[in-house]
This record gives C-alpha cells, structure tokens and sequence, in this order.
C-alpha cells in the first residue's frame, strides 16, 4: 500500500475515536468541546508506559482508556451539574487548563542514550514502541483499524439495546426520561466515561503512531473538528462521526489540491449542513426510518 | 385531619394511604402558586382536580410527581419519603405521568418506546395484555408523527400503566381531543386502569371527569386545598 495514502487512513482512524467519543456524549444530549483533552491524556499516559516504564503497548493502551475515563468520570461528576452551554464552556476550560499544565511538566529520564519524558512545550519525544517491534505503517494501521471496527461492532450491537435507546431518550428528552425512572444524571456520567475511555484510547494510538506528542497538538481546533465530525455525520448510526472523518480528511485534507481551500469548504459545508440538516447526514429520524423500510426492526 | 400546613402530621395518614402530599407551597419568585395543598390518596382513589388557568394544577402535578421542589412541605409514597428525591425517583417509586402534550421520540417505533418503560418480564407482560385490549398493536411499528392524537393518549396511559404504578397523574388528557374521542378515552381508562392504582386528573371537561373520577375538587388561588382521609 501507498505510504501516503496509509498514513492518512491511519490518521482518519485515529481521528475517528475522537469524533466517536464526541458522538457519546451528543447522544446524552451534550456537547463537550474538550474531547482533545482525554485524547491528549490517553497520548501521555500511553507514552508514558510504553517509553518511559518500557511496557507492552497493551498495558500503555490501557492507561489511556482507564486514564481517559477517570479524568472524564471526575470532570463530568465536578460539571454535569451545569448543563448545556455551561457544561460545553467547562470541558472547554477543562482541555485548555491541561494543555497549558502541560507545558510545565517535566519529568524526563536517559534511556539507552535518549532523553525520553515529557518535557514541557517541547513535548514527549521518542515514543518508539512501533519502530522498536518493526510495525511497518500498513501493519500500525491493520492495528488501528481492527480496534475501530470492534468498537464500531460493540456500538452497533447496542445500538437497539435498552441503554443505547435510553441514552438517545436522555439525550432528546431528559423529562420524558425522568418520567420513566431514569436518572439523566447517570446516563450522562456513564456516557462521558464512555467518551472519556474512547478518546483516551485513540490517542494512545496517536501517540504510538507520530511518535512525537507535545501539548500544541491537543488544542481546540482538534476538540472542535472530532465534534463537528459527530454534528456532521448526524446521531443516527455510530458510523455518522466517520461520515464527517471521510468528508473532511478523506476528502479536503488528503487531496492535495484541496488542502488549501480545506477550512473554507469545511466551513462551508458545516454552514449548509446546519441550514439543510441540522441533526446531521445520518439524523436519527432518517436511521429509523431506512431501517423500518429495510425491515430489520425489532419489535 | 386538621388543615395544619406548617405541621405536617403525615404519620396518622401513613396507614392505609398510598399517596400523601402535606402543606405543600410554591412560589416562583415572588409569585406565590400554591400555599398549604395537601392530598392524600388511598389505593385505587379516582380524583379529579379542576380550577381556573393560573390556580396551579400543573404546578401540583409537577410537584406531586417530583418534577419541582415545593418550597416547603412533605411527599411520601406509601413509607417511601420522596420530598427532595428527583424526578426519576419518584417514577420508580411507582408514580406515573403523562404530560399535556403527548412526549414521544421522534426517531423510535412506539414499540421500542413502550417496550423501553416495561423493562421487566411482569412489566412486559402486564404491556402485552394492555396493547392486546386496547388495540394499539397495529401503530407499534410506527412513528409517533404517523399515530393520530387520541392513539398517543391512550400509548401514553399504556406505557404509565405497563409498569403497575401506584399513583398514575394525567395532566389535561382532553388536550386535542373532540369530545367523542374523549369519550373514548375515557371508556378507555375505565377498562384498563386497575383497581389498586390511583387515579389524579387535571382537567377542565367536567363531563371526562364525572366518566372517570369519584370526586371532584375545584382549586382555587392561595386558599389552599385539603384532600384526605378525612372524605373531605
């Protein structure tokens, strides 16, 4: 395979559990603009096990989910209180407050010559897990692929369970789910520690695959484009975040001619989508009903 | 019972009473809505409460089924006290509601909703027997905005119904209706409600609450309501 065209599918997956991960939270009904936060804590902590303490980079992976649903677990339960734009601002100050803490620590160590840590805005360098087990590009991607697919799997197979649809009620109509006993509160929690695992766990794989994460990687813009991917690619299916993934890097990003004019037609797009389909490409009314007509309902 | 607001005596009504609000107030902001309601129901109670706009009946509902704190005052279900309990907990505790304007998702099959609120096998069962007799089963794969209004009113008891409340409040269920449809409605609710679940209407159609209610109480602004054991 094409090194470059591999490269930019890796970067689509990887990008693809941020958006996946701003998808869980939409579906509890709120919008996070600070998913690049746990993203980012899932990059450190998995460079952190995999370079510094020299493990598996199962166990650095891990880190990053554990790690990302702790942090999301502790925000929501400090936020959630507040809803709406309240809760967005604050997983907005939330990100910024580690980005820029970031920049402060360091705690490097010499290995095998290397200075290997991170280390403030320079960032956490020499991640060479991937390179030191020979995985060629194609073999990183497979990975990365695989693990999307199964994730994928898992929301698809939930997606008529009691939980998924009960998530979508919280989201739509919190009152009607009261009414019925279910505590928004908990749903939304468990669903941003959910959000929380995702992203953490995607940017572990980042870190494994560039190598070199610093905290300039982790502002706001890429929060922003994992939930603009979501808003895009509507609640319906778990495959709507791809759909945005696909349209923006697949398509602007990757095609070279079209790299400069990127943010001017994804702008633009989102501004058309807002005006034309506001809940998104695959909007869950339009879901429920292809699958009615497909006859795949369950009742 | 004595009409002591600021003195909740709920322990002589604890009894036999499956439902009791004590001395309850509500202001918001410097409107005051209702000062010193109390309610007691006994199991299987059918109570109507009507009054003009403005008095607060959907203030008390919403407050009777937790969806807003009282300024002050007492709920209990059975020994359960649910006064600072949230919404949901009041639903599992076993009060049920429907609301002015019928509440369905857009993008699920009334099935999956109503299957949604009976999760347990007793539930579902008590559901089936419910559709069977009602006659909704041919709207269950539908949307709800494919499903004429009187059909959402009767899914909407259903799926209160379905989980075997013990206090079911319906707020302005002739909301939309023509009067046979409400008649309807109401033939409807006399065949399923069962005997042990009690009954709170907020309505202005005299002629559905005499159909479905015992009794009838009228609100009035400020001046307080006193609804018990006492018959009243």
């Amino acid at each position: 395979m094409d090194l470059y065209l591999a490269s930019v599918l890796t970067n689509m997956t990887l990008i693809a559990f941020l958006a996946l991960s701003a998808y869980l939270v939409l579906v509890v009904g709120e919008v996070s603009f600070g998913q690049q936060a746990f993203f980012c804590i899932g990059a450190y902590l998995t460079a952190s096990v995999t370079a510094l303490a020299g493990a598996h980079i199962v166990w650095g992976l891990l880190a990053a989910i554990l790690g990302g649903a702790v942090c999301a677990l502790l925000l929501g339960l400090l936020t959630l209180r507040l809803s709406g734009l309240y809760f967005a601002i604050s997983t907005l100050c939330f990100a910024e407050l580690l980005r820029f803490s970031l920049l402060h620590i360091r705690f490097t160590r010499l290995i095998d010559g290397r200075e290997i840590g991170p280390d403030g805005p320079e960032g956490f360098s020499n991640i060479r897990w991937i390179f030191e087990h020979n995985y060629a590009v194609t073999d990183f991607l497979l990975l990365a692929a695989s693990c999307l697919i199964i994730l994928l799997g898992l929301l698809f197979g939930l997606q008529r369970s009691h939980l998924m649809l009960t998530a979508h009620m919280v989201g739509h109509d919190p009152v009607l789910a009261q009414s019925q006993g279910f505590s928004p509160h908990r749903y939304r929690l468990g669903f941003i520690a959910l959000s929380g695992a995702v992203a953490g766990f995607g940017g572990g794989l980042f870190a494994l695959f560039n190598t070199h994460i610093e905290p300039a990687m982790f502002g706001v813009m890429l929060g922003v484009h994992g939930l603009a991917y979501a808003i895009i690619g509507g609640l319906g299916t778990p495959l709507g975040p791809l759909l945005g993934v696909v349209l923006d890097i697949g398509l602007l990003e990757s095609i070279r001619q079209l790299a400069a004019y990127r943010m001017i037609v994804f702008g633009g797009l989102v501004a058309l989508l807002l005006v034309f389909r506001p809940e998104g490409i695959a909007s869950p009314r339009l879901v429920a009903r292809l699958r009615r007509r497909w006859g795949r309902r369950r009742v | 019972m004595p009409a002591l607001g600021w003195l909740p005596d709920y322990e002589d009504v604890g009894g036999a009473a499956v439902f009791s609000l004590q001395g309850v107030s509500k202001s918001f902001g410097g409107i005051k809505v209702l000062t010193d309601i109390s309610l007691t129901l006994q199991p299987g109670q059918r109570l109507g409460i009507t009054g003009a706009n403005g008095v607060g009946k959907s203030t008390l509902i919403n407050i009777a089924t937790g969806f807003l704190k009282p300024d002050n005052g007492h709920i209990q279900l059975r020994e359960r006290i649910l006064t600072n309990r949230p919404a949901w907990a009041f639903a599992q505790a076993g009060i049920r509601r429907t609301f002015q304007t019928t509440r369905f998702l857009a993008a699920s099959t009334l099935g999956e909703q109503l299957l949604l609120a009976a999760r347990t096998p007793a539930c579902r069962a008590s559901l089936a027997s419910l559709l069977k007799s009602s006659g909704l089963q041919s709207s269950l794969p539908l949307f709800a905005d494919e499903i004429p209004l009187p059909m959402l009113r009767k899914a909407e008891v259903i799926r209160g119904l379905a989980v075997q409340p013990e206090v079911l409040f319906l707020d302005e269920p002739s909301a939309g209706l023509t009067a046979n449809e409400l008649h309807e409605f109401g033939h409807f609710l006399q065949q399923h409600l069962p005997q042990q679940t009690a009954l709170v209407v907020v309505e202005h159609r005299l002629d559905f609450m005499t159909m479905v209610t015992d009794l009838v109480v009228e609100m009035h602004l400020n001046q307080g309501l006193h609804i018990g054991s006492d018959g009243c």
